[in-house]
């Protein structure tokens, strides 16, 4: 960790964009004041992420709004951009600071995607699914407290998963990681 | 110990000297913030404390009189670093040049309060970038160690000074009296 980083604001990291320092093609997140590289593309990542989506799009109309890899605002006045978060309406104007799912896809960054779960339970997102693709399970963490959720779950192919939102679909696990 | 300035599990964006003075024009960055740009990370520096500020000016006012046309003394100035990105030393001189910044040094001295581990660390840069006289000066050790013969590895030379000691610079300027530099 590095204890002495220049420690940058959202506002920061807009004025990077607007001043082109930042490019369209350059996908960041903003933790702990630290400018953060994401993944490269992946094309597995990619069609699992797009059949997710697929499914719980037509339970969320009208009731819930579904992003993908879109801001989440985070408690320490940074962001982060998760894979698909479901969120409840909210103003035009505002970006999303909890939500009622967050799921993030993991390929080689497991470790990143689990350091997360301390934010997202911070934020009281009640229930953040890690989509392993290394491993081909999926962990299921819920019950948030203020740093850390008390419960996780594992989920491997045959098993199906169940959001806590019960107006979202169940997910059978073996077709999400097989899409 | 060294400085790390990524983790596995964040890989941090990598910002070029370009970026940060970009991130000055945009106001992003405030032009006398103390920072440095180590492996594309934005680096904040310790703060000054007093005797720092006291030693730092005492060497100025040791070697400007003398470098008049032959070199340039730079007071927290920027010395690019050949990984791509910059450093801040506390002073350093370099041969006499406009419009360009510095790439090489010919003596670079850094006063360590609380930043004598990084400022060690930075020994390695320094040597990469064929500094030939590196100078650490620590002053809550009371001491100044001479980094000389630069290699791709690092320094060849560590000598350690204390007061009593006079130090040779290998440039062309007095000699410096260390009970005088650690007391100015």
């Amino acid at each position: 960790v590095l204890a002495d980083a220049y420690r940058f604001s959202l506002a920061d990291v807009r004025a990077m964009y607007d001043a082109g320092i930042l490019g369209p093609q350059d996908r960041v997140e903003l933790v702990h004041g630290m400018v953060v590289a994401m993944s490269a593309p992946d094309p597995r990542h990619a069609a699992v992420l797009e059949w997710l989506a697929a499914q719980m799009a037509p339970a969320a109309r009208g009731r819930f709004g579904i992003r993908v890899r879109d801001t989440f605002l985070t408690a320490d006045g940074g962001y982060l951009l998760p894979d698909l978060i479901v969120i409840e309406p909210i103003p035009r104007d505002r970006l999303p600071e909890t939500a009622l799912l967050v799921v993030e896809i993991a390929r080689g960054t497991l470790a990143r995607d689990a350091g997360k779960a301390a934010t997202y339970a911070a934020a009281g997102v009640p229930e953040y699914w890690i989509v392993d693709l290394d491993r081909d399970e999926v962990l299921v963490r819920r019950e948030p407290g203020p740093t850390a959720y008390a419960s996780i779950e594992r989920f491997v192919p045959g098993d199906v998963v169940r959001p806590l939102a019960g107006v979202l679909p169940a997910i059978d696990v073996a077709a999400l990681l097989a899409p | 110990m060294a400085t790390q300035v990524a983790t596995p599990a964040f890989p941090l964006y990598r910002f070029s000297v370009e970026d940060v003075i970009a991130m000055v024009k945009a106001g992003i960055l405030d032009e006398h913030a103390r920072v440095e740009l180590i492996d594309g990370v934005l680096v904040e520096m310790s703060p000054t404390s007093p005797r720092h500020s006291d030693i730092v000016a005492w060497l100025n006012a040791h070697i400007t009189p003398v470098a008049r046309g032959r070199f340039q003394v730079r007071v927290q100035d920027t010395l690019l670093t050949p990984s791509g990105g910059y450093f801040e030393p506390d002073l350093f001189v370099v041969e006499p040049m406009r419009n360009r910044l510095p790439d090489r040094a010919l003596l670079v001295v850094e006063v360590a309060y609380t930043s004598r581990s990084h400022d060690l660390w930075k020994a390695a840069t320094y040597a990469t970038a064929g500094v030939p006289d590196y100078w650490i000066v620590d002053v809550v050790r009371n001491e100044v160690l001479v980094h000389r013969d630069p290699t791709e590895k690092g320094y060849a030379s560590v000598e350690r000074f204390v007061a009593g000691d006079v130090i040779a610079p290998l440039l062309d300027v007095p000699p410096v009296d260390v009970a005088s530099l650690l007391a100015p």
